[in-house]
């Protein structure tokens, strides 16, 4: 029967290439961190599981990933929801202003990390120009924005990166929903804020929460960004997966595994928590 | 609140909108080309092109950029090839084997690289691929893969199958349907796919420094290893090169987006 | 071979994988008592039946209107006989030849969606072109004759536009012109005149009869406005219940006497009252509240009349041999006035009456019949 086969064609051959080309590398690279971790490839070290999650260190190193992700991201989205809906229109501020919006999308990360490091290094170019107006005397007196416990300079760098991302989201949504829904709060008799707190904003919010949950996750798991201009005590959760790798001796390896493995069940949670919010959406 | 609309405040805040975007590019550009800058000095005194030029006559620096560039478009073609029977399958098959290569897909993107690299990295090794251009062009694709099934699926999920169905009752063959109707309209969303899968490779950092093992060197790890050594100058102009070709390519996906009168995607 | 269209016990199937939605909550009503059907649906998981055992045949030039309301299947039928959904049982043969197992592209039947589906990225005229250049012809001989058929349906204007700068009214004439360059030997048509308004409605019917004069094709119009299929249609046939086809009538005809008392409802534009047909020495008589009316062809029992507005006369007082109704309600109307009468023993019947009445409600009247179509009560 030629439908019931066309039918059962369109459901397996997605699945299958989805399988080998996607499926493959993920399950080959988590089996593999899966190993190490529980000690069957490299050297045997039982217990590293246990050990890493008693580890103060990895939780200090998770703990400074997740400020770093949520401070980045809300300011990002701040921004982003800022420029949405002051710049959402058609004219031609608007669209200038979107335009100098999307600047940072196509730059690399590297890029930015340096730029940044640049501007706000203690040596860099704000330091300079307080030290021009007479604020500091020396590059040690102006304030630790990189290297800073903080990690102030990493979620300047993450919003400078992200928040084009989300503007761009956001104004797509705006565009695509049009006014229909603030003109009838309107003549409902809200004011322009009142609609926008009510129904603008929710509805955005509620539009974007995919994309909100994409970038969390990417900045939680980017290594370049920490590499450049984050402190080295604790680490970024990406730099200290690295370092335990590159480290000798097969108990940080074993070490590095199991850190990793964490930071992948939290991708996959995020990844679930994504689909499940673009398919509400 | 009315006084945020107000065309001044706007106007200022367009200033500082543009202030935020561009002044980390124009630090890029500054530091890249100042001759001698020192702290404290505000404004360089002199333009010194010697950076950029050694970017460029420097054998360590464009083998650097050349396997950046080879990764690149290597990437962008594979993971184009391959994510567009992907996303179009999955697209016309049923709810559940939409999510699932959706979800699939996200989780190779937003696996941290150096998990990827991490668990890649034995993989590659055992391979025997460990510490080649091959072995990491190979990881780069999983996260191209990812980017661009999620692209292709997007666009076949908002495909309209009466445009084939149309040309099926008119006489056209699945190769002809293929080549006359599907494929003109799929020349902006190919255009965008390349650039991205190539950006995603050119871009890259954890994946190849894991699986490269310091044996590959591409043009952001070069940046990196000049920062890291004090060589601010270089490490600027090397960043600027970095973001040049990527504006380039993705301006160019857009000309073609606009010059494609088809708006399918 | 006069006989373009020839559909044999098809049967018609809704739904499927992917994003073609179920049409019609209907469909779970209808039971159907072939194993081997029921059979089948299970290896086709999405899939229900919707229309049974259908058979018509179209002739060459004539045009089949097929009415039902929305969800009724006759989008499904028209792609089941375009090869855009599959056929499991039942045969559709084209001027002759078994085309049941056929792919969309080889079967002559060309598929007409019902907003114009034109390809965004070709001009006009290439798309009107499209289905010669696909069949190998010469590049200038298919610009020829694509040139000829937007001439013929009054778009030659537009050739060098691309369509997303048309009209509707432009986009219509343009996908006709391209269905019809294609030389099909059927031409099916889904719903072409819904949600248009009105001046472009009139203008897409033109087309339509101008498209059916232009071309020998055998033409079948789904629609659910009895005006659109009396405008353009030959025959007209309908979709009852249990996913059955009514037999086909001719259109000049079927007002008259319509197939069927479901295919009378579809139409929409008889009264219905109910009543009984007696035996009687001067042959059957259906008798209602109002009187009696001849009914030789209808068995014994109970009966339902349909009657259009101009055919029931009121009279005023009681001068005549029938029964007096008193009008108890009525509500006049732009087209036609609806009023209530009720008999001295209670039972009341709706009428429709010509729009404009001068009767009032607690009247006398009396009513007679010009014309009434008696069909036998359903069973429900």
């Amino acid at each position: 029967m030629n439908v019931s086969s066309r039918y059962s064609r369109a459901v397996i051959v997605p699945l299958l290439l989805a399988g080998v080309l996607l499926g493959v590398p993920i399950a080959v690279g988590i089996a593999y961190l899966v190993a190490g971790a529980a000690g069957w490839v490299g050297s045997t070290v039982p217990g590293v599981a246990g050990r890493v999650l008693t580890d103060a260190a990895v939780w200090r190193s998770v703990m400074l990933s997740m400020w770093i992700a949520t401070a980045g991201t809300a300011i990002a989205l701040i921004g982003a929801l800022a420029v949405a809906l002051l710049f959402g229109g058609d004219r031609r501020l608007d669209r200038l202003a979107q335009r100098v919006t999307a600047l940072p999308l196509p730059v690399p990360t590297v890029a930015t990390a340096v730029a940044v490091l640049l501007l706000l290094s203690q040596s860099g170019w704000l330091s300079r120009v307080a030290a021009q107006m007479h604020l500091i005397t020396t590059p040690a007196q102006f304030p630790a924005l990189v290297y800073d416990p903080w990690a102030i300079g990493v979620i300047v760098a993450v919003v400078w990166k992200e928040m084009p991302f989300l503007a761009l989201v956001a104004l797509s949504l705006q565009s695509l929903r049009g006014t229909a829904l603030i003109d009838a709060a309107r003549t409902l008799g809200a004011t322009r804020w009142q609609a926008t707190r009510a129904i603008t904003l929710p509805l955005l919010l509620r539009g974007m929460a995919p994309s909100i949950v994409a970038v969390f996750v990417f900045v939680l798991g980017s290594l370049e960004l920490p590499l450049v201009l984050a402190p080295s005590s604790p680490l970024a959760l990406p730099m200290l997966i690295q370092e335990r790798r590159q480290a000798l001796g097969a108990d940080s390896h074993a070490e590095a595994y199991a850190i990793a493995l964490i930071a992948t069940v939290l991708a996959v949670l995020a990844a679930l928590l994504h689909e499940k919010l673009r398919s509400d959406a | 609140m009315t006084f945020v609309r107000t065309p001044i405040t706007r106007s200022l805040l367009l200033l500082a909108l543009a202030t935020f975007a561009l002044a980390p590019l124009l630090m890029l550009i500054a530091t890249s080309l100042a001759r001698g800058w020192f702290y404290p000095v505000v404004v360089p005194s002199g333009i010194d092109g010697s950076a950029w030029q050694e970017l460029f006559t420097d054998t360590a620096h464009r083998s650097a950029l050349l396997n950046s560039l080879i990764l690149g478009v290597a990437t962008a073609l594979t993971a184009t090839a391959c994510a567009l029977p992907l996303g179009r399958a999955a697209a016309g098959s049923t709810r559940v084997v939409r999510r699932a290569v959706a979800l699939l897909a996200f989780t190779a993107v937003a696996l941290p690289p150096v998990v990827l690299g991490v668990g890649l990295q034995l993989t590659v090794l055992t391979l025997g691929l460990g510490g080649t251009l091959f072995g990491v062009f190979l990881s780069h694709l999983v996260p191209a893969l990812g980017y661009l099934t999620l692209v292709f699926l997007g666009v076949f999920t908002r495909w309209d199958p009466r445009l084939e169905e149309a040309a099926a009752t008119l006489g056209a063959t699945g190769r002809m349907r293929w080549r006359m109707v599907v494929l003109p309209l799929l020349r902006r969303p190919i255009a965008e796919a390349l650039a991205l899968g190539f950006l995603v490779s050119w871009a890259q950092v954890a994946l190849t420094l894991l699986v490269g093992g310091g044996a590959v060197q591409t043009l952001p790890l070069d940046v990196l290893a000049m920062l890291q050594s004090g060589q601010d100058q270089r490490a600027a102009a090397g960043a600027l090169a970095l973001t040049i070709p990527a504006l380039i390519v993705l301006s160019a996906s857009r000309i073609v987006a606009r010059n494609t009168s088809a708006v399918v995607a | 071979m006069s006989t373009a269209l020839d559909v044999r016990n098809l049967c018609v199937l809704f739904g499927g994988a992917g994003r073609t939605e179920v049409a019609g909550q209907s469909v779970s009503r209808y039971t159907f008592e072939d194993p081997t059907i029921a059979d089948m649906l299970r290896r086709l998981p999405g899939y229900h039946v919707g229309l049974v055992d259908i058979s018509f045949t179209v002739n060459r030039g004539d045009c089949l209107a097929v009415l039902g309301v929305s969800g009724s299947g006759k989008s499904s039928l028209l792609r089941t006989l375009a090869g855009l959904q599959p056929t499991i049982r039942g045969t559709v043969l084209v001027n002759g030849a078994d085309v049941s197992s056929q792919p969309p592209e080889r079967r002559g039947v060309v598929y007409l969606h019902q907003e114009p589906v034109l390809f965004p990225h070709l001009s006009v005229l290439e798309n009107v072109a499209f289905p010669m250049t696909v069949r190998g012809v010469n590049k200038q001989t298919a610009m020829h004759r694509g040139v000829e058929w937007l001439q013929r349906l009054q778009v030659g204007g537009v050739m060098g536009f691309f369509p997303e700068s048309l009209s509707g009214g432009q986009r219509h004439r343009v996908a006709l012109a391209r269905a019809l360059c294609a030389d099909p030997a059927v031409l099916l048509l889904d719903e072409p005149l819904a949600s248009l308004d009105p001046a472009v409605r009139r203008d897409v019917r033109e087309a339509l009869q101008e498209a059916r004069a232009a071309s020998g094709a055998a033409m079948v119009l789904v629609t659910h406005d009895l005006d659109d299929a009396l405008a353009v249609a030959t025959h007209i046939t309908s979709v009852e219940r249990f996913g059955r086809l009514s037999a086909p009538a001719l259109a000049a005809e079927i007002l008259e006497q319509p197939p069927s008392l479901e295919t009378a409802r579809v139409l929409g534009v008889y009264a219905e009252f109910d009543g009984e047909v007696c035996a009687s020495p001067s042959g059957n008589l259906f008798r209602w509240i109002g009187g009696s009316v001849s009914a030789p062809l209808v068995a014994v029992g109970g009966a339902v009349a349909c009657v259009r507005s101009h055919e029931v006369q009121l009279h005023r007082g009681n001068q005549l041999d029938v029964p007096a109704l008193t009008v108890t309600s009525l509500r006049d109307g732009a087209r036609d006035a609806v009023l209530t009468v009720r008999h001295s023993l209670g039972e009341e019947a709706t009428l429709r009456v010509g729009s404009g009445t001068s009767v009032g409600v607690g009247e006398v009247v009396q009513v007679t019949l010009r014309h009434a179509r008696i069909f036998p009560s359903p069973l429900s």
